[in-house]
């Protein structure tokens, strides 16, 4: 797979993929982070909404932390709180 | 307009000036013959010889590395000279702001700021704002082979959406040669774009401009890099490896080595970060170690900052010993490796992003790390025995641990991977899968469900 498939993948099909398969916590937990970089990707954004993406990655991070094992996170399942930061600072991800 | 042969189409291609520079370089990445250096017969560092021994009658000397260098001021002054190009390159400041959108870097506060620091060089539109990223690629395809070339790009931000980050507006900068990966030795490489960036910055280039019809002093910024993870250790000088590998927290990271897994865990690290009053900050039951989170984010250190930190460390020595030094305290209190060379850019200290993290890589291995856990792939889970063993040693869930019964072990299925049944049942899904074309590549075909 090129990593554009990974996007896609990421964006919308993996939420249509595990659903009704996993429990509902779960699930909910991955179509969070799935939105997250659903949001984090758009072309246009609103200042208030960058305000909003940050709390919600970080509580998102929280669910996988009380699903996942410990060897699950490493440092890239970190990075995701740090990208809101960017986005802010340096404009849309498609730039950058 | 098409040439009998290949000498004729280079002549007439001469003239326009857009050539490039072929720069000598130590195959261990040592040094460059550049400038002053550029007549030596050998390594100031390894000792390796500039030529390769001569053969037969042949009176040419023949280099063992070459970095090819392609300017980028005549690139750039081309923009202007051009109708259809030179209107747009001042689109980032004629254009309609609407107030709390954003649409382009240009409304980023990175952006606003450098303007407001560098109000000389915000006050001429016409000066050029540009990015810069690099990353290996395999030129043959074949994936196993550790064989990469490193293309240095510049991309150009004055221009409008529909045409920043088009192809046509990005810039080879440079070639790093092949076989092997420069690592924290690009500095070597980068030489000639920072020496001719600084100059860009300090003392101009005279431009004329087709669309005002007027001569103008042109000068231009670097604002960042963009780089995959890896890479980003290489270019901003913070390794990526192990327990220190976020720049933003740096020291004041929580990060801990797994007991059984031995990988650095940003394990139940993110509590910190929430909002004062949030209700997982009080959650001591779902959270291992038991109690009320208090701390505070770290914060995220200023260029200003950084630039007093750097300059605290002194030079290192490029070349095959470049990875042995270690400054003190090197994965204790710090990840630092080197100074990076972008720090030898006067303004580099007062932007306030530096260097960007990849979107595109870190989706990548989330969504790896996700699909193969979910679907217990063998050799990818990151549910297999050492981390079960972790669970003991980190967590409190005791439905996760290991079942001991006598003389056997049992693993128990944890609630987040699907059985094999329903596995099926998505690999089929997946099987029957078709998309409009150009939305993503054929994935049906790569599944394979007799498996």
């Amino acid at each position: 797979m090129k990593s554009h498939d990974y996007h896609v993948f990421m964006q919308t099909l993996i939420l249509l993929a595990f659903h009704d398969l996993l429990p509902n916590g779960i699930w909910d937990a991955l179509t969070e982070i799935s939105h997250f970089f659903r949001d984090i990707c758009s072309s246009k954004l609103n200042d208030d909404h960058i305000e909003r993406l940050e709390t919600n990655i970080i509580e998102t991070i929280c669910k996988l932390e009380m699903i996942f094992l410990p060897l699950f996170f490493d440092s890239m399942e970190h990075l995701p709180v740090h990208l809101q930061f960017e986005v802010k600072f340096g404009g849309p991800v498609q730039y950058r | 307009m098409l040439k009998e042969n290949f000498y004729a189409a280079k002549s007439m291609m001469k003239p326009l000036g857009l050539g490039y520079q072929k720069i000598n370089i130590c195959p261990n990445f040592c040094m460059l013959y550049y400038l002053e250096n550029a007549e030596m017969t050998e390594c100031m560092t390894c000792g390796n010889s500039h030529y390769k021994p001569r053969t037969g009658s042949g009176k040419t000397l023949v280099a063992y590395k070459k970095l090819r260098y392609f300017p980028i001021t005549h690139r750039l002054q081309r923009l202007f000279m051009l109708p259809m190009t030179a209107e747009h390159m001042t689109w980032h400041q004629s254009h309609h702001v609407v107030d709390g959108v954003m649409v382009h870097p240009f409304n980023g506060e990175a952006w606003k700021h450098f303007n407001s620091v560098h109000p000389h060089f915000s006050a001429e539109s016409k000066n050029v704002c540009l990015g810069l990223c690099t990353d290996g690629f395999n030129p043959f395809r074949s994936f196993a082979a550790s064989y990469s070339c490193w293309p240095v790009i510049l991309t150009v931000y004055n221009l409008p959406p529909r045409m920043c980050m088009r192809s046509k507006f990005m810039f080879l900068s440079m070639v790093i040669p092949v076989p092997s990966s420069p690592g924290r030795n690009v500095d070597v490489c980068l030489r000639p774009l920072i020496d001719e960036l600084t100059q860009l910055w300090s003392s101009r280039a005279l431009t004329y401009d087709i669309s005002r019809k007027q001569n103008f002093i042109m000068r231009a910024a670097l604002m960042w890099t963009i780089n995959d993870f890896p890479t980003y250790g290489m270019v901003s000088g913070w390794s990526t490896h192990g327990k220190l590998a976020c720049q933003y927290c740096m020291e004041n990271n929580k990060a801990f080595t797994l007991t059984n897994g031995g990988k650095a865990s940003f394990f139940y690290y993110h509590r910190h970060f929430l909002p004062p009053n949030h209700r997982y900050r009080k959650n001591k039951n779902d959270f291992f170690d038991g109690r009320v989170e208090k701390d505070v984010a770290p914060p995220r250190l200023s260029g200003e900052e950084l630039f007093d930190v750097m300059s605290e460390y002194g030079d290192i020595v490029f070349g095959l010993q470049s990875g042995k030094q270690k400054f003190h305290g090197f994965g204790l209190i710090y990840n630092w490796v080197k100074r990076s060379i972008f720090w030898e850019l006067s303004y580099w200290k007062t932007n306030l992003l530096r260097h960007n993290l990849n979107v595109m890589h870190i989706e990548k291995n989330v969504f790896e790390n996700i699909f193969n856990t979910v679907m217990d792939v063998k050799g990818k889970t990151k549910d297999n025995i050492k981390a079960i063993l972790d669970v003991a040693v980190f967590c409190n869930r005791k439905n996760m641990e290991l079942v001991c019964d006598g003389s056997w072990v049992a693993k128990p299925r944890a609630s987040f991977v699907l059985e094999k049944n329903t596995q099926l049942l998505v690999y089929k899904w997946l099987k029957s899968l078709h998309f409009p074309e150009g939305h993503a590549s054929n994935i049906s075909r790569l599944v394979n469900t007799e498996e």
